[in-house]
């Protein structure tokens, strides 16, 4: 937990110095810290009296968690767009104003689904499989950053595209056909953000 | 909570798909599609060919492999005339109505009313028997 240097290490050194938490918090009040980052600098170290004092375990950075996570998150990117693109033009069709552009884009946007679909799910069951059996993986900090990230893009995408309907039901644009569209944007984007948000929480006891 | 969500985005994943494929049909539908659409752009190239305009009026060649016909013709003209029909290699059938007066035909691998509806110049095309598309040109209207 404790990143600030100094901080960490005038704890360490306190409590090996036999210390007492107390005593240790009313002397780093004193020096101006707050006190969430006197708790902060305190969690990093196990309650137990030992000497030295135990470290408790931190966020980890790995490689391998980060070719697992980017070619999920990627997977993901690749597949919800085209999953938006196929569904658009479904709609179009069924409003019959598709043309022969449309036919194309299925097409391709068919065959991004056929790959990313399936590769996703087994990216996901592989690693829930992983979560339960090392919970450590819990603490893998690519993994929380490539989570927010996707929160993030899945918030700016149903940002953009409440301002696209409201703008449509300004300018008089907003057709039964226009608002199965934003749905579909809609539906795509916040069934990503609700999974990834409960994925979040889940993981709470850490 | 988090299974039914990801149940719920493999269903519209493979709803999708499924749409995707039944609207815009298999393999073998998008192989004749993209036949028909080699046709009848071959059969502009004819149509342009014959009604070469631009260039003083002289009577319609005899036969179609006649490229001596308008100077300065486009370039796919010769692949045109060489390959054929994509699927048989038969060349397109040319109807001489007159002096001035002619149609370019194909037979069609699928529905050419559909074909004509999708197509930008649908007052030079028009439709015989049921699986016939013609383009139909007549030099009388044009001045030189």
């Amino acid at each position: 937990m404790a990143q600030r240097d100094e901080l960490s290490i005038f704890v360490r050194d306190a409590l090996a110095a036999g210390k007492s938490r107390a005593e240790i918090t009313a002397a780093l009040t004193h020096a101006g810290w707050r006190s969430a980052e006197v708790q902060d600098a305190l969690n990093g170290w196990d309650e137990m009296p030992f000497s030295p004092p135990i470290p408790r375990p931190v966020a980890t950075v790995s490689a391998r968690d980060f070719f697992t996570y980017a070619l999920t998150f990627c997977v993901l990117i690749l597949g919800a767009f085209n999953l938006v693109v196929v569904l658009q033009a479904l709609v179009d069709v069924v409003f019959a104003t598709g043309d022969g552009g449309s036919d194309r884009s299925i097409r391709w946007g068919v065959a991004v689904l056929i790959v990313t679909g399936p590769m996703y799910l087994w990216l996901t069951l592989r690693e829930r499989r992983k979560l339960a059996r090392d919970p450590a993986l819990y603490r893998s900090a690519i993994r929380k950053w490539m989570i927010y990230i996707g929160l993030l893009l899945a918030a700016l995408t149903m940002l953009g595209d409440s301002i696209a309907t409201i703008y449509a039901l300004l300018t008089g644009d907003l057709t039964a056909q226009f608002v199965l569209k934003a749905l579909v944007v809609l539906v795509v984007a916040g069934g990503i953000f609700a999974y990834y948000l409960r994925d979040l929480r889940e993981e709470a006891p850490s | 909570m988090n299974k039914l969500l990801l149940i719920c985005m493999s269903v519209l994943v493979g709803g999708a798909i499924i749409g995707g494929l039944v609207v815009v049909g298999g393999p073998q539908h998008a192989r004749l599609a993209q036949q028909d659409s080699q046709r009848l752009s071959d059969l502009r190239t004819l149509h342009t060919h014959l009604m070469c305009l631009g260039h003083p009026r002289k009577p319609l060649p005899q036969a179609l492999a006649d490229d001596s016909y308008c100077p300065g013709t486009r370039s796919g003209l010769r692949d045109v005339l060489t390959q054929g029909d994509p699927a048989t290699g038969a060349p397109y059938a040319y109807h001489r109505l007159s002096d001035t007066a002619f149609e370019v035909c194909a037979t069609l691998a699928l529905d050419p009313a559909e074909a004509r509806k999708a197509a930008f110049d649908q007052d030079t095309i028009a439709l015989r028997a049921n699986d016939t598309l013609c383009f139909i040109g007549d030099r009388a209207g044009f001045v030189n």
